[in-house]
This record gives structure tokens, sequence and C-alpha cells, in this order.
């Protein structure tokens, strides 16, 4: 990456909150998740001056809560390019509670509350995270999914793919089911590749 | 569908007289999309104060009809020309001499979303309910891109939906999307427009929406490695560019000879069915003739542009103009105007509404002033004739004819006066607006929308008929009035020495004393210098009209004269008075004079019509006819002095 | 004027940085089927088709193709941001590109 150029955010919704967004950055700039115990300065001065009431960080995104009375449409620009700023020195940000491997935990349990898991729980089934391996993850499928052919390489590769997006150095996802048939099934962990 | 929460509870719908604007860059398929919504509930016009088209339409939705307005198409609401001030101007409140819309529909290539996404970011800005439409996403799977439609949707904070030319139930997603415009999802924050801002948010979107770029198009590069090639390429444009003409004249004008045969046949009808006088005159000339003059435009006019709308659908037009864009620079112009001068070579009218394509007024307005001297089929007749007057089909220059040759080389002096006029208009334009920067998008090939290229047919032919047609048919009756009037009883003819039972002695008489050829006397000393004598001021004047009837007049003239040997009559003819008295008229200079100044002279009402359809006002038009008048003027005598030193 | 075009009308066009030792040419120069980045478009140019050649695509840091040049060489086909667009001469001298990094 260039020396000037900016680090790539964009701001999503969050349901049910109006005063929060979460701005998604490219996974694995922070690696770190949850409370925040020091920014760079950039960021600072705006919690500082009353602006940001909370900051969070997740695998792939940094939610951030205006305080009372104040709105996106009026801080928006500004908190973006604090955030920009920020982002910018990785170093300057502490966490409140420094765990490595929580951040692929989180981003499993992300996952599990996204689109995949309300895909699983949409066709009967349920999702668990089992067990993490250093950047092996291992899955539960229960209910419905643990007896259709369709629940190995589908639903597998989509988790995979949506856990990547949050944790790229992710190796290897697994499922298991619970009826325990076959033991759990390997998949490859590698994505197939594109032809270019 | 999201997962996420549909909050309000019921949803408020659009009421009756909604406007929704679309817009999107060129190629992205909105006139596509605008055409599947409204289709023939579409009407053109202008906006105010500029050369530009204005599309409207009505669409049904649920609860009611809601006006779709399809904007022109932009890639930035930051405009370089009074033009693309149009769509920045629609979309702000403050400008009241357009309507508002009030709700916006941004249609965005899905092949091309690096880029599209920065107009939707300028749309944005408007604080107008935007929702997206995605086009073209079938051809993005096609060449193994992908996009998450759901995760693009989050990512932008807005409704996005993905539709599919041609796909119903995806038009029907849309309609429903429509009818509850009120309650569209905003961005929290709007992206930013600063440049490198705004290049890191597309970046986020795009990763965060799993955006795969498509591979290139592998139809699209094995045609261009062809179509686009040097020497082949050139080839095949100019082989396209022949059967382009060949299908004109070949499939068109059978068509035309059949609705002039139909029409020569009601008049003959109502000529043997009504007493015979001034009604029945009346309405098998002037009416149905005019009638008749408009129809047979009709089949030129739907052909052309069922040719022009497929090679612009499928992509070819591009490819041609960037073919050609050094060759109309030097003009002035740009590859583009090409086409619209092309199309006059067949007839001007659908030439001159080709310009819509050029994005510069300038070019615009330049190439409507070249386009009526591109040598039109109209003028074919009038050439067969006058070049038959002097040379003989027979005689050749060297290996070559010298009819064909004559012919070609007028061809030529056209197409190069044409292009010295935009020129020069183009010169004169600068007050019009910068010298745009030269860009054109060459989108992959794709199967044109028929339904886009009847709609565009449609709507020409339906232009032409109402707007273009009153004119045709308004000065064809004053014509007739003037050719035919003042009316003489049987009495006065007969004290006159007129055989009032020959048709041909009494026509002839008419016309020789009718209001025409009281006019073609009084321009006389006009036209002396050129060598016209007043029969053939009288068939200069009612050529003004159309000027194929040019050689009807003549042959009304030389009938009337010479009953018993019409063919030859022209060649016979003499002069009556003057200088040149008992010479014959039809000398090669004489000719020379006329046929030049047929090639320059605007003698006719369609092309003035358009002129003033196209241009907004009358002053291009009454421009147009002066600046021509006066050129055919000198040019004609120019003629008259080279050939007559030559022969 | 609408305020959109107003505020729009006022971006600049920022240079992307490269190394001091990178050789910067023009869009006009590159040969048939190479690849370059996009470093920046001139200033002397007209702000206004500055502004444009970004929003057609040509932003600082992008990769460019050239694809081909018309018979008499000029205007030229070029591939960026996933699609391809024709440029004159006089336009494609304003751009300042790198070789591929």
């Amino acid at each position: 990456m260039q020396p000037d150029a900016l680090v790539p955010v964009h701001a999503e919704a969050v349901d049910g909150d109006e005063r929060a967004l979460r701005w998604v950055m490219p996974a694995g700039t922070l690696d770190f998740v949850g409370a925040v115990r020091r920014v760079p300065v950039a960021l600072q001065v705006l919690v500082d001056d009353g602006t940001v009431e909370d900051l969070a960080v997740e695998p792939a995104a940094v939610r951030i809560r205006l305080s009372p009375g104040r709105r996106w449409q009026d801080e928006g620009a500004r908190l973006r390019t604090a955030l920009q700023g920020a982002l910018a020195i990785p170093d300057g940000w502490v966490a409140a509670d420094p765990s490595a491997d929580r951040v692929l935990a989180v981003a499993v349990q992300q996952v599990i509350d996204g689109d995949v898991g309300d895909y699983i729980r949409s066709h009967g089934g349920a999702v668990a995270l089992r067990a993490i391996e250093g950047e092996r993850v291992e899955l539960e499928l229960s209910g419905a999914c643990s007896h259709c052919p369709a629940a190995d390489l589908t639903l597998t590769q989509r988790f995979e793919v949506a856990l990547r997006a949050l944790y790229p150095p992710v190796r290897e996802v697994t499922a298991r089911t619970d009826s325990g048939l076959a033991g759990g099934r390997r998949l490859l962990g590698l994505s197939p590749s594109r032809r270019r | 569908m999201s997962g996420a929460h549909h909050g309000h509870g019921a949803t408020t719908k659009v009421h009756e007289g909604t406007r929704i604007a679309l817009v999107g860059s060129p190629n992205s398929g909105k006139t596509t999309l605008f055409n599947a919504l409204t289709g023939l509930r579409a009407k053109t016009g202008n906006y105010p104060g500029v050369t530009v088209a204005r599309y409207e339409g009505v669409t049904t939705l649920d609860d009611g009809q809601v006006v779709i307005e399809d904007l022109p198409g932009t890639y930035s609401l930051d405009p370089i020309s009074p033009d693309e001030q149009i769509v920045a101007d629609v979309l702000d409140p403050q400008h009241t001499d357009t309507p508002t819309p009030d709700a916006l529909v941004v249609t965005l290539d899905a092949t091309t979303l690096r880029r599209s996404l920065g107009l939707l970011t300028h749309v944005l800005q408007t604080g107008l309910p935007v929702c997206v439409v995605l086009t073209f996403t079938d051809e993005l799977t096609r060449r193994q891109g992908s996009l998450d439609v759901d995760l693009l949707r989050r990512a932008l904070g807005v409704p996005v939906l993905a539709v599919v030319s041609g796909r119903r139930q995806d038009l029907g997603r849309l309609r429903d999307l429509l009818a509850t415009a009120q309650d569209w999802a905003r961005p929290a924050v709007l992206p930013p427009t600063g440049t490198t801002e705004v290049s890191a948010w597309i970046a986020s979107v795009l990763a965060s929406a799993h955006y795969d770029v498509p591979l290139l198009d592998e139809r699209t590069r094995r045609a261009d490695a062809v179509l686009l090639h040097p020497v082949w390429g050139t080839l095949v444009f100019f082989a396209t560019m022949f059967a382009f003409f060949q299908v004109i004249f070949t499939v068109a004008a059978p068509a035309q000879a059949l609705i002039e045969r139909f029409f020569g046949y009601l008049g003959s009808w109502v000529t043997t069915h009504l007493p015979e006088g001034w009604v029945s005159s009346f309405l098998s000339d002037a009416m149905l003739g005019g009638v008749g003059g408009v129809l047979v435009f009709l089949p030129q006019i739907a052909l052309l542009f069922v040719l022009v709308s497929l090679l612009e659908g499928v992509g070819y037009m591009a490819r041609a103009a960037f073919l050609m864009d050094r060759v109309m620079s030097r003009a002035g112009l740009e590859g583009r105007a090409f086409v619209a001068l092309l199309s006059s070579l067949a007839c001007a009218i659908p030439g001159i509404m080709a310009t819509r394509t050029l994005p510069s007024a300038r070019d615009r307005l330049a190439t409507m002033m070249g386009a009526p001297l591109m040598t039109c089929s109209a003028r074919l007749p009038v050439y067969v004739l006058l070049i038959g007057l002097v040379v003989d089909s027979g005689t050749r220059w060297g290996p070559i004819g010298a009819q064909g040759a004559i012919m070609f080389g007028l061809y030529v002096l056209g197409a190069l006066s044409a292009m010295t006029s935009a020129w020069v208009f183009s010169r004169l334009g600068r007050s019009h607006g910068p010298l745009m920067p030269f860009y054109m998008e060459m989108p992959p090939y794709r199967m044109p929308s028929l339904r886009s290229v009847g709609l565009a047919v449609w709507d020409a032919c339906k232009t032409f008929l109402t707007k273009i047609g009153k004119i045709i048919l308004g000065t064809t009756i004053v014509l007739w009035l003037l050719l035919n009037l003042p009316n003489h009883s049987v009495g006065d003819m007969q004290a006159a020495g007129v055989d009032t039972g020959d048709d041909a002695a009494v026509s002839a008489y008419v016309i020789d004393h009718s209001y025409a050829a009281g006019a073609g006397h009084f321009v006389e000393p006009v036209f002396q210098p050129l060598g016209f004598d007043w029969r053939i001021n009288v068939g200069v004047l009612a050529s003004l009209s159309a000027r194929e009837v040019f050689v009807a007049t003549l042959g009304q003239v030389a009938a009337a004269e010479q009953p018993d040997d019409p063919g030859n009559a022209l060649s016979r003819m003499t002069v009556d008075e003057g200088p040149r008295a008992g010479e014959p008229l039809f000398t090669p200079p004489v000719v020379a004079a006329l046929l030049v100044f047929f090639l320059y002279a605007l003698q006719c009402m369609s092309t003035i019509g358009v002129l003033r359809r196209e241009s907004g006002s009358w002053r291009w038009p009454a421009l147009a006819f002066g600046y021509l008048f006066a050129v055919a003027w000198v040019m004609g005598l120019l003629a008259r002095v080279v050939v007559g030193a030559v022969t | 004027m609408s305020m959109v075009s107003a505020h729009l009308g006022r971006r600049v066009v920022q240079p992307h940085a490269v190394p001091d030792d990178t050789a910067v040419s023009t869009l006009a120069d590159l040969r048939r089927g190479t690849t370059a980045r996009i470093v920046g478009i001139c200033e002397t140019a007209d702000p206004a088709t500055c502004r444009r050649l970004f929003d057609l695509g040509f932003a600082p840091g992008t990769e460019v193709e050239m694809l081909r040049r018309a018979p008499m060489a000029d205007p030229v086909v070029f591939r960026i941001a996933g699609y391809e667009i024709a440029l004159r001469r006089e336009q494609a001298c304003c751009i300042r590109v790198s070789a591929d990094q």
C-alpha cells in the first residue's frame, strides 16, 4: 500500500441503534477485538470533546456510538477522516483486554450471528463453535443440518468465505455433526482458485 | 430477503403523480429500463433552453400512475457542458424551471462498478431518496465476476435490486420497490466526495460486497480484434456502411414506390368520382399529394432508425465513431458525428435526429448545419434528370462513364461541403461552450433490446408524422394554391384561345398564369445571372417544399409546352425573352449552375421542420436556409462561369 | 449551478505518491498491451477536464492498460476500472503514469 493512501472504510447501519455505526475496515488492520484503552490522537480528540460515546473493535470493523444529541449527518465526515487517520497507525491502538485468539473467536461468533447463521437456522439447523486450535476452527452442526448432504460442502464453504472476510489468516473450517456420522468431515482449507 | 428488520409498520405508498427519475451513465441499461417501465407511454420533448432531448413516461404501480423521467446519461454530476448541467439542475430543488423528482433510481452496470459507484456518491449528495438498480448482473456472472447484492445493500445503506433486462419478475420487484419510495433506507453518513476519499470508500464497499471483477468479455475481445483492426476493421466498416445503403435503397425504395402508387391510385379515384373542378383537384393534388408526400418518407426513416438503433444497441456505433474520429476532428467534430452525417446520405431527417448522441451542444449544432449538404436521396431524381439533359448515357471519359462520374463528383462535393460547413459552425459556436474533451466508452457487444429498437423507431416516426408532417402538408397546400390560382373560368380560357377540351393546354395556361408563375417572373432578376428562366424558377420555388417536386413541376411545364413529345421537351426548350432568347435553355453551364444550386440550397421543408425541433428554435433553420441559399447562389454562378469557360 | 455541482466543482484531484526513482511518463506514451499505474492528472490541464477524467475512472493509483490505436494513431482505447474507453491524444497527454509496480 502506498504511504499516502487512505485506509478504505465505509459505514454500515447497526440494527436497533441509531447512534451507532459499524465502520467497516480491511480485516486484519487491528490485531485485537473488544473495548479500547487508547487510540491515536486523531480519534481520541473526538472522544475527549464528547462526540463519541463508545468505541469497540470488531474483527473487520470499528463500532462507534455517538453521544446522545449528536447526529451522524453532522459528525460523519469529520469522524471518517479521524478514523482513517487513526487506523493508519495500528500501533497507536491499545486494547483494553489484549488477547489475539479472541479475534478469531469473535469473528466466528459474528458469522454465526450473521447471514450464514441465519441461513442455517432458516433451514431448521443450528451452528455453534466447538473448538479453535491456532487458525483452525471446528464447528458443531446440529438439527436438520446434521443429516443434510449439502451441509458439509455448502454450509462449510459459505461459512469459511464469510469468516475469511473477517479473519483472512484462517486456515481451515471443519464441521462436526452431532450424530457423529463418519466423524467430522474435513475440507480443504483453501478456497478454489479462480481462473485468470 | 435480508434478515434485517422492516422497522416501519404500514409502508406509505407513493401517491399518484409522483415523479421518479432514472439516473445513470450511458450504456448502463438505463434507457432499456425506462422503455421496459413505460413502453409506448413515453413522450419526448426538449429541456428548456438547450438542445437536449427529454424523455418522460408513465408507469402503473399498485396504487396509481407515477411519472418516470429518463435523465440524459451522465458519468458525473459535475458538469462540463450546459447539457450536463441539465441533470444537475433537474435534481436541484432550487431550480424551478424543471420539476424536481421525488425519488431517484440509479442504474449501475454491475460489470463496471468500480467506476459507476462514483456517480452514486454524487447522486447521494442531493439528499433525495435513492435506490440502486444493478444491471447486467447476468453478464457479470457469465464473465466470472461475482457480487453479493445483500452485502452491497448493507454497505451502501440504500435499497439495491438486481434487474436483468427481459426478466419479468425482476421488473415486478422493481415496481414493488418503487411503490414504497417514501420508505427507502438512507445512508446514515453520506459517502465522501474528495478524490482520494471516494476511491477508498469505493474500495471498501466493493471488498465488503465480495465483488470479483469480471474477466474481459471474450466475444467482445475477439470481435474487436477484427472490427478495430486498422486494416480489417476499416474494410469491415466500409462494407457495413455500403450494406447500410444497399438496404435502404433496395428495401425502402420499393415500399416508397408502393406508397406513391397507392396515393396516385387514390388521387385518380378522386378525380374520376368527383365532378371535375377546383375541389377535386385540390383534394387529389394538394391533400392527397401532401399526405402521400409525407408518408413516402416513412419507409426510409423507419428503416434508417432500425439500422442505426440496432448498430447502436449492439455497440458497433462506438467502434465506427472510433475509426472515424480522426477524420471528423479535422472538421472540428468527433467520430459520433459521422453516423449523423452518414444517415443524412439517405435523408437529412434521421441524420439530424441522430445528432442527439453527440454530448456537445456545439457539435450537435455544427453537425445539424452541415447535414443538409450531404447528398440526400431526394436530390437523386433531380441530378439524374439534369445530367441526362446535357450528357449522353453512353459518353465515357476514358474508362469511366461520364454520367456516373459527374454523380460521384456531386456526392464528393456534397460531403466536403458538409464537413466545411460543420467546421465553420463549430468555430463560430465557441460561445455555446468550450471544446469538450473527447472520450467515448466502448461498451461490450450486447444483444440490443428489440423493444428499445422498436420504441426508438416508433418515436421517430411518430415525431415525423405529427410535427414535421404538418409542415410538409402545409407547404404542399400553399404551393398547390400558388400553382393553380387565380382560378380561370372556362369562358376566360376560351377567350384566350385555349382549347378547353385539351387537358394539357388547360394546365399549361393555368401554370403560365398562376401566382407561382408570377413569382417565377418576379424573382427572375435574382436567378438571371445563373441562367435560370422563369420556368426553372417556378420549379425551384416549388421544390422548396421537397426537391423531387422539381422534376414533377418541370415535367408539367414541359408537357404543357410540347404535349406531343414531353420526353425531349426539356432539352429542346428555348429561352423566351431577354438576351438569350431563342437559345436552348438547358445548356451545360446552366445545368451545372442548377446542379450546384440543388446541391447547396436547403429545399426541404421537412429538414427545416426537424431543425426547428432538434435545435429548439426557428433561429437555426432560418440561418441554415439563409446561408445555404447564399452559398447556393454563389456556387451556382461559379459553376456556370467555370463550365461555360470549359465547354 | 446546483449546490451539488458547486460542491463537486471544488474537488482537486490529488496525485498519487511514487518513489522518486520511478520513471513517470504520460498515458499517450504507453505502448500497446502495456499496463501502468496512474500517478496524477496534469495541473496545467483545464480543471473541469481533470475532474471529468477522474470521474471516468482515471483515479490516481488505478491500473490502466493500453489496448489499441485507431488507424490514424488517434484516438486510443484504454482499459481502466473494468471498462474500455477511447481518449484522444490531447487528453491522454494530460494523464501521468508510472510503470506498473
